[in-house]
């Protein structure tokens, strides 16, 4: 009877000491989940899974890029949430919206857009085995870094669009959603 | 000229008129024998000559004295009023004198206008000139050049792989040259294919704003209206280039541009980014290949985006590629490892050797 009691008073302090690190592991795979949110459509699908991205969502479609994101070719696309695009201002992004402004929304657009399919894990590693910043080339014509570390990842040296642990995988590339604008290369 | 004619005969006129008027009236007192008569009428002035049968009509005798009396008073009385004439003359003659030297004035105002505008056109004519004689003198090999890559925009290797020879300076530039037809509704001319008055407009209001996001762009002179962009010549309104802008004169819904209708692309890229078995023709301008309709010409979308980076076997592998970014499906055959790396670009895997960073093969990803 003894023993019994030592045991349930044993396993008592066990399961004590185990529910924070359950909890922990909880929150660790809901994140993981959020970064690896796999979808079995493309990535113009894709986007309209993501929450706080409806500006992105609007400009790309005034862009034309439908065909593009649901075609064959891969691509990741580093996808600013809508209040990344407040920071442009309202005027600006107005223009943006109008046939005058649609080529250097492209443009824009095209920046925020790398060839291939760029995994977190990929990234972190090459940033591990490069022992600082990596460049990934993207569509606009321009190369860009991505820093940080451990799950702290940004988008140029230092100051840069941050990626957000919102994520999706779609059959033809990825989408990191970031907080800020990517900013012109010659910036 | 005409008026400056009068105006030279009227100033004669009032110069002389005095001393006739004066020499007339000397002779009436004298000899009775001619009147001047300042019919004046505007500006013209006209002297009768007396009737012959006049000289008879002065009257000899005892009524001599009182005769002269009377005639010394009539004369007195006609000299008077031929002064009150001259007053009025002089009067008439100041005013167009002075209108004559207004419009002497302005005719010498409006000459200067003429002339300054004149040199000024000139000046530009000379400016045109000078900027095609430069075009004549270093762009006749250009526009060779050119029409050379009117028929080849882009070049294919021998794998079938399009060969990017991109450049900033558009005029040298082979993926995406300055067209040149006008946009719908616009002459050619020396700035361009821009209206008269229109160039300048765009130097006047040019902003910094425009596609800093393209490196293509960037530091150039480069502005944009109305689905083009334009670089102008430094300093001047002249435009040396105007290339259609994606997103502007290259989007849906309009055609695609005469200079670049023979730009189809090599076949591995219509299967790959194209839907198969579709009729549409694909087209490639500026990293951009479109979707065309072979019989409107017009544009239907835009098929996919390119990053350009060229890739050739045998040397080191661009910039941009330090993360494996191979598509999900073919991951397990292109795998990352001690011997080869591998990395996707504009529809092709590459092989790279991880040591040298020379590129080993370019993998097509059909068949």
């Amino acid at each position: 009877m003894e023993i019994s009691k030592f045991a349930v008073a044993l396993a008592g302090a066990a399961l004590l000491f185990t529910l924070p690190a359950c909890r922990k592991a909880d929150e660790a795979d809901t994140r993981v989940a959020a970064e690896t949110n796999v979808i079995n459509g493309d990535l113009a699908g894709a986007i309209g899974e993501l929450d706080n991205v409806g500006t992105a969502r609007s400009l790309l479609d005034f862009a034309g890029f439908d065909e593009i994101l649901s075609g064959p070719a891969p691509y990741t696309i580093f996808l600013p949430d809508d209040t990344a695009f407040e920071g442009l201002g309202e005027e600006k992004l107005a223009f943006l919206k109008t046939e005058e402004g649609r080529p250097e929304l492209i443009a824009l657009l095209r920046t925020h857009i790398a060839p291939g399919t760029l995994i977190r894990e990929d990234i972190k590693s090459a940033i591990a085995s490069m022992g600082g910043p990596i460049t990934v080339a993207n569509v606009g014509g321009s190369d860009m870094k991505i820093g940080g570390s451990g799950d702290s990842l940004i988008l140029g040296i230092s100051g840069g669009p941050q990626l957000m642990p919102q994520s999706v995988r779609a059959g033809n590339g990825v989408i990191y959603v970031i907080d800020a604008i990517i900013p012109p290369s010659g910036s | 000229m005409k008026t400056m004619i009068l105006t030279s005969a009227a100033l004669s006129m009032a110069l002389a008129a005095p001393g006739m008027a004066a020499n007339g009236a000397k002779d009436m007192l004298a000899t009775d024998a001619a009147s001047v008569d300042f019919a004046s009428s505007g500006s013209e002035y006209r002297f009768s000559q007396p009737e012959k049968g006049d000289k008879g009509k002065s009257g000899k005798g005892d009524d001599g004295n009182r005769g002269n009396q009377d005639k010394r008073d009539k004369g007195a009385k006609e000299l008077k009023a031929l002064d009150k004439d001259f007053g009025e003359a002089r009067k008439a003659l100041r005013k167009d004198i002075k209108e004559a030297r207004k419009d002497v004035r302005d005719f010498g105002n409006k000459q200067a206008d003429n002339e300054r505008t004149y040199r000024e056109e000139r000046r530009d004519d000379r400016t045109a000139e000078y900027d095609g004689k430069k075009y004549d003198k270093n762009r006749r090999a250009q526009d060779d050049r050119n029409s050379r890559l009117e028929r080849d925009m882009f070049y294919v290797g021998n794998d079938g792989r399009f060969g990017f020879d991109i450049d900033r300076d558009v005029r040298r530039s082979r993926d995406y040259y300055a067209v040149r037809d006008c946009p719908p509704g616009l002459a050619k001319k020396n700035n361009g294919c821009l209206p008269p008055g229109q160039a300048k407009k765009l130097y006047n209001d040019r902003q910094d704003s425009y596609l800093g996001y393209s490196p293509r762009y960037q530091g150039d002179n480069f502005y944009q209206s109305n689905g083009y962009a334009y670089q102008l010549d430094t300093g001047s309104p002249l435009v040396n280039a105007f290339l259609p802008l994606i997103g502007g004169a290259l989007f849906e819904g309009n055609r695609w541009p005469a200079s670049y209708a023979s730009n189809t692309i090599p076949q591995y890229y219509q299967n790959y980014y194209g839907n198969t078995g579709s009729d549409y023709d694909y087209r490639y301008a500026d990293r951009t290949i479109f979707r065309v309709d072979p019989q409107s010409q017009a544009i239907t979308g835009l098929a996919a985006l390119l990053t350009g980076n060229d890739f050739t076997v045998g040397q080191r592998a661009p910039s941009g590629y330090d993360v494996y970014n191979v598509p999900y499906d073919y991951r397990s055959r292109y795998a990352d490892g001690p011997d080869a790396n591998y990395r996707y670009s504009d529809g092709y895997v590459y092989k790279i050797d991880p040591k040298t960073r020379l590129v080993a093969a370019a993998i097509e990803l059909l068949g």
